[in-house]
Protein backbone atom coordinates (compact mmCIF):
# COMPACT_ATOMS: atom_id res chain seq x y z
CA UNK A 1 0.00 0.00 0.00
CA UNK A 2 1.49 3.18 -0.98
CA UNK A 3 1.20 6.64 1.77
CA UNK A 4 1.46 9.55 1.32
CA UNK A 5 5.37 11.19 2.13
CA UNK A 6 4.59 13.32 4.84
CA UNK A 7 8.18 14.75 4.65
CA UNK A 8 11.94 13.89 3.97
CA UNK A 9 14.79 13.47 6.32
CA UNK A 10 17.94 15.24 5.11
CA UNK A 11 20.65 14.44 6.44
CA UNK A 12 23.35 17.67 6.78
CA UNK A 13 26.44 16.06 7.80
CA UNK A 14 29.11 15.97 4.56
CA UNK A 15 33.02 15.80 4.51
CA UNK A 16 34.18 18.37 6.62
CA UNK A 17 30.97 19.52 7.77
CA UNK A 18 30.75 20.64 11.39
CA UNK A 19 34.56 19.81 12.00
CA UNK A 20 34.96 23.03 14.15
CA UNK A 21 35.11 22.90 17.40
CA UNK A 22 32.39 26.01 17.56
CA UNK A 23 30.46 24.09 15.50
CA UNK A 24 27.74 22.48 18.28
CA UNK A 25 27.58 25.97 19.68
CA UNK A 26 26.70 27.76 16.01
CA UNK A 27 24.60 25.10 15.49
CA UNK A 28 22.31 24.95 18.74
CA UNK A 29 22.41 28.83 18.62
CA UNK A 30 21.45 28.85 14.87
CA UNK A 31 18.06 26.07 15.92
CA UNK A 32 17.25 27.98 18.81
CA UNK A 33 17.57 31.35 17.17
CA UNK A 34 20.52 32.82 20.10
CA UNK A 35 22.27 33.95 17.51
CA UNK A 36 21.57 37.47 17.34
CA UNK A 37 19.76 36.98 14.29
CA UNK A 38 16.02 38.39 14.29
CA UNK A 39 13.99 35.49 13.12
CA UNK A 40 11.26 34.83 14.83
CA UNK A 41 9.94 31.15 13.03
CA UNK A 42 10.95 29.35 16.22
CA UNK A 43 8.38 27.84 17.11
CA UNK A 44 9.14 24.58 20.06
CA UNK A 45 11.93 23.92 21.15
CA UNK A 46 13.78 20.75 23.52
CA UNK A 47 16.16 18.43 24.61
CA UNK A 48 17.18 14.66 25.20
CA UNK A 49 19.98 14.55 27.82
CA UNK A 50 20.38 17.97 27.79
CA UNK A 51 18.85 20.12 30.73
CA UNK A 52 16.37 22.26 28.61
CA UNK A 53 15.50 24.47 31.67
CA UNK A 54 18.95 25.96 31.44
CA UNK A 55 20.17 28.67 29.13
CA UNK A 56 21.63 28.38 25.86
CA UNK A 57 25.28 28.15 27.28
CA UNK A 58 24.32 25.84 29.68
CA UNK A 59 23.59 23.40 27.29
CA UNK A 60 26.69 24.17 24.89
CA UNK A 61 28.42 23.40 28.02
CA UNK A 62 26.51 19.88 28.92
CA UNK A 63 27.07 19.11 25.01
CA UNK A 64 30.93 19.32 25.13
CA UNK A 65 30.74 17.43 29.01
CA UNK A 66 29.51 14.60 27.05
CA UNK A 67 32.44 14.61 24.11
CA UNK A 68 34.85 14.99 26.49
CA UNK A 69 34.20 10.91 27.52
CA UNK A 70 35.60 10.55 23.77
CA UNK A 71 39.45 9.56 24.73
CA UNK A 72 40.36 7.98 20.91
CA UNK A 73 43.22 10.05 19.55
CA UNK A 74 43.95 11.06 16.68
CA UNK A 75 41.59 13.74 14.49
CA UNK A 76 38.25 14.24 16.61
CA UNK A 77 36.05 14.56 13.02
CA UNK A 78 32.74 16.07 13.27
CA UNK A 79 31.77 17.33 16.44
CA UNK A 80 27.47 17.68 15.69
CA UNK A 81 25.73 16.34 13.43
CA UNK A 82 22.60 17.68 11.59
CA UNK A 83 19.60 16.14 10.39
CA UNK A 84 16.41 17.78 9.35
CA UNK A 85 13.53 16.74 8.95
CA UNK A 86 11.16 19.09 6.31
CA UNK A 87 7.34 18.54 6.27
CA UNK A 88 6.13 18.61 2.34
CA UNK A 89 3.20 21.02 1.70
CA UNK A 90 0.32 18.18 2.10
CA UNK A 91 2.58 17.26 5.48
CA UNK A 92 2.27 20.67 6.60
CA UNK A 93 -1.68 21.16 5.98
CA UNK A 94 -2.27 17.63 7.50
CA UNK A 95 -0.64 18.60 10.77
CA UNK A 96 -2.74 21.75 10.91
CA UNK A 97 -5.55 20.06 9.97
CA UNK A 98 -5.35 17.26 12.27
CA UNK A 99 -4.17 20.00 15.35
CA UNK A 100 -1.35 17.49 15.95
CA UNK A 101 1.30 18.57 18.76
CA UNK A 102 4.29 19.35 16.69
CA UNK A 103 6.09 19.90 20.00
CA UNK A 104 5.58 15.80 21.20
CA UNK A 105 6.05 14.84 17.47
CA UNK A 106 9.35 16.66 17.43
CA UNK A 107 10.35 15.19 20.72
CA UNK A 108 9.05 11.47 20.20
CA UNK A 109 11.73 11.64 16.36
CA UNK A 110 14.32 12.82 18.82
CA UNK A 111 14.41 9.80 21.21
CA UNK A 112 14.73 7.66 18.18
CA UNK A 113 18.60 9.54 18.12
CA UNK A 114 18.73 9.13 22.30
CA UNK A 115 17.26 5.66 22.23
CA UNK A 116 19.42 3.91 19.35
CA UNK A 117 22.54 5.98 19.28
CA UNK A 118 22.86 7.33 23.26
CA UNK A 119 23.49 10.91 21.78
CA UNK A 120 22.09 14.01 23.76
CA UNK A 121 19.87 15.78 20.99
CA UNK A 122 18.33 19.17 20.30
CA UNK A 123 15.60 20.12 18.57
CA UNK A 124 14.13 23.20 17.33
CA UNK A 125 10.88 23.59 15.20
CA UNK A 126 10.80 26.41 12.36
CA UNK A 127 7.91 27.64 10.85
CA UNK A 128 9.16 30.36 8.23
CA UNK A 129 7.27 33.04 7.07
CA UNK A 130 8.44 33.09 3.35
CA UNK A 131 6.14 31.76 0.28
CA UNK A 132 8.36 28.37 -0.71
CA UNK A 133 9.57 28.00 3.02
CA UNK A 134 7.95 25.04 4.92
CA UNK A 135 7.68 23.54 8.48
CA UNK A 136 10.78 22.00 9.23
CA UNK A 137 12.59 20.38 12.62
CA UNK A 138 16.17 20.72 12.85
CA UNK A 139 18.02 18.24 15.13
CA UNK A 140 21.79 18.63 16.68
CA UNK A 141 23.26 15.26 17.38
CA UNK A 142 26.31 15.18 19.97
CA UNK A 143 28.63 12.68 18.07
CA UNK A 144 29.42 11.19 20.68
CA UNK A 145 27.71 8.78 22.79
CA UNK A 146 27.28 9.55 26.48
CA UNK A 147 27.27 5.47 26.91
CA UNK A 148 30.26 4.50 25.22
CA UNK A 149 32.31 7.70 24.60
CA UNK A 150 32.65 6.25 20.72
CA UNK A 151 31.98 8.78 17.48
CA UNK A 152 28.15 8.42 16.29
CA UNK A 153 28.17 7.06 12.39
CA UNK A 154 25.12 7.09 10.30
CA UNK A 155 25.12 5.64 6.54
CA UNK A 156 22.34 6.46 3.96
CA UNK A 157 20.63 3.34 4.92
CA UNK A 158 19.87 4.25 8.09
CA UNK A 159 18.47 7.47 7.62
CA UNK A 160 15.86 6.27 4.89
CA UNK A 161 15.31 3.96 8.04
CA UNK A 162 14.86 6.74 10.19
CA UNK A 163 13.04 8.89 7.44
CA UNK A 164 10.33 5.93 7.45
CA UNK A 165 9.99 5.50 11.28
CA UNK A 166 9.68 9.52 11.25
CA UNK A 167 6.61 8.92 8.80
CA UNK A 168 4.74 6.19 10.71
CA UNK A 169 5.11 8.35 13.58
CA UNK A 170 3.44 11.13 11.82
CA UNK A 171 0.85 8.38 10.00
CA UNK A 172 -0.13 7.69 13.36
CA UNK A 173 -1.13 11.06 14.86
CA UNK A 174 -3.70 11.38 11.69
CA UNK A 175 -6.92 9.67 11.01
CA UNK A 176 -6.85 6.66 8.69
CA UNK A 177 -8.28 8.56 5.68
CA UNK A 178 -5.75 11.22 5.35
CA UNK A 179 -3.36 9.07 3.92
CA UNK B 1 51.75 -13.78 17.23
CA UNK B 2 51.27 -14.53 20.91
CA UNK B 3 48.61 -12.47 22.76
CA UNK B 4 50.91 -10.93 24.79
CA UNK B 5 52.80 -9.58 21.82
CA UNK B 6 49.55 -8.36 20.11
CA UNK B 7 48.66 -6.67 23.28
CA UNK B 8 51.55 -4.73 23.75
CA UNK B 9 51.60 -4.21 20.43
CA UNK B 10 47.98 -2.04 20.66
CA UNK B 11 48.87 -0.39 23.36
CA UNK B 12 52.24 0.82 21.65
CA UNK B 13 49.71 2.27 18.71
CA UNK B 14 48.36 4.73 22.20
CA UNK B 15 50.91 5.13 24.29
CA UNK B 16 53.86 6.83 22.39
CA UNK B 17 57.35 6.56 23.84
CA UNK B 18 57.31 9.39 26.45
CA UNK B 19 54.16 7.93 27.99
CA UNK B 20 55.55 4.83 28.75
CA UNK B 21 58.74 6.16 30.20
CA UNK B 22 56.55 8.44 32.76
CA UNK B 23 54.46 5.08 33.34
CA UNK B 24 57.20 3.22 34.16
CA UNK B 25 58.80 5.78 36.59
CA UNK B 26 55.56 5.93 38.45
CA UNK B 27 55.02 2.26 38.08
CA UNK B 28 58.72 2.08 39.89
CA UNK B 29 58.08 4.54 42.76
CA UNK B 30 54.41 2.83 43.01
CA UNK B 31 57.01 -0.33 43.64
CA UNK B 32 55.16 -2.13 40.64
CA UNK B 33 55.86 -3.62 37.50
CA UNK B 34 54.10 -1.48 34.29
CA UNK B 35 51.06 -3.68 33.74
CA UNK B 36 50.15 -4.17 37.41
CA UNK B 37 50.10 -0.42 37.49
CA UNK B 38 48.43 0.38 34.39
CA UNK B 39 45.72 -2.08 35.38
CA UNK B 40 45.34 -0.68 39.13
CA UNK B 41 45.20 2.94 37.34
CA UNK B 42 42.82 2.25 34.96
CA UNK B 43 40.60 0.17 37.37
CA UNK B 44 40.85 3.38 40.02
CA UNK B 45 40.54 5.72 37.48
CA UNK B 46 38.64 5.26 34.67
CA UNK B 47 35.53 4.13 35.39
CA UNK B 48 34.95 6.76 37.98
CA UNK B 49 35.22 9.13 35.12
CA UNK B 50 32.57 7.92 32.90
CA UNK B 51 30.15 6.59 35.01
CA UNK B 52 29.25 9.56 37.11
CA UNK B 53 28.66 11.24 33.71
CA UNK B 54 26.91 8.83 32.38
CA UNK B 55 24.47 8.40 34.85
CA UNK B 56 24.39 12.43 35.16
CA UNK B 57 23.14 12.67 31.44
CA UNK B 58 20.84 10.00 31.75
CA UNK B 59 18.61 11.58 34.82
CA UNK B 60 18.53 14.87 32.56
CA UNK B 61 15.05 13.50 31.29
CA UNK B 62 13.67 12.75 34.27
CA UNK B 63 15.00 16.33 35.57
CA UNK B 64 13.16 17.95 32.60
CA UNK B 65 9.83 15.92 32.76
CA UNK B 66 9.84 17.26 36.91
CA UNK B 67 10.42 20.85 35.89
CA UNK B 68 7.66 20.66 32.58
CA UNK B 69 5.06 19.23 34.83
CA UNK B 70 5.82 21.84 37.71
CA UNK B 71 5.14 24.42 35.56
CA UNK B 72 1.49 23.42 34.69
CA UNK B 73 0.88 23.89 38.37
CA UNK B 74 -0.66 26.52 39.98
CA UNK B 75 1.05 26.13 43.75
CA UNK B 76 3.67 28.32 43.79
CA UNK B 77 4.91 27.27 46.66
CA UNK B 78 5.35 23.90 45.24
CA UNK B 79 6.80 25.63 42.19
CA UNK B 80 9.56 27.49 44.20
CA UNK B 81 10.27 24.52 46.20
CA UNK B 82 10.78 22.24 43.32
CA UNK B 83 13.20 24.78 41.06
CA UNK B 84 15.00 24.91 44.39
CA UNK B 85 15.40 21.15 44.34
CA UNK B 86 16.54 21.37 40.76
CA UNK B 87 18.78 24.17 40.82
CA UNK B 88 20.92 22.19 43.73
CA UNK B 89 20.75 18.90 41.45
CA UNK B 90 22.19 20.73 38.76
CA UNK B 91 24.73 22.24 40.56
CA UNK B 92 26.11 18.63 42.13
Amino acid sequence: MKTTSFGTLINKAGNGKYTNQDAPENLIRYITRTNGEPKNDLIAWGGLGILEYKSIDSIIGQFSLAQQLHTRKGDFGRFIDHEIFSFSPKGESLLDENNVDIDRLAREMAYTFYETDHCQVLYGVHSPSEKDAHLHIHFAINTVSFETGNKRRENISQTRERNTQFQNMIAARLPNDDM
Amino acid sequence: MSRTKSKNKAISIRINETDLITIDYLAATAGMKRSAYMCQRSLSTGPNLAKPLRDKIKSWNLLNEIYHEIQKSNDTQLKHRIHKLLSVEDSK
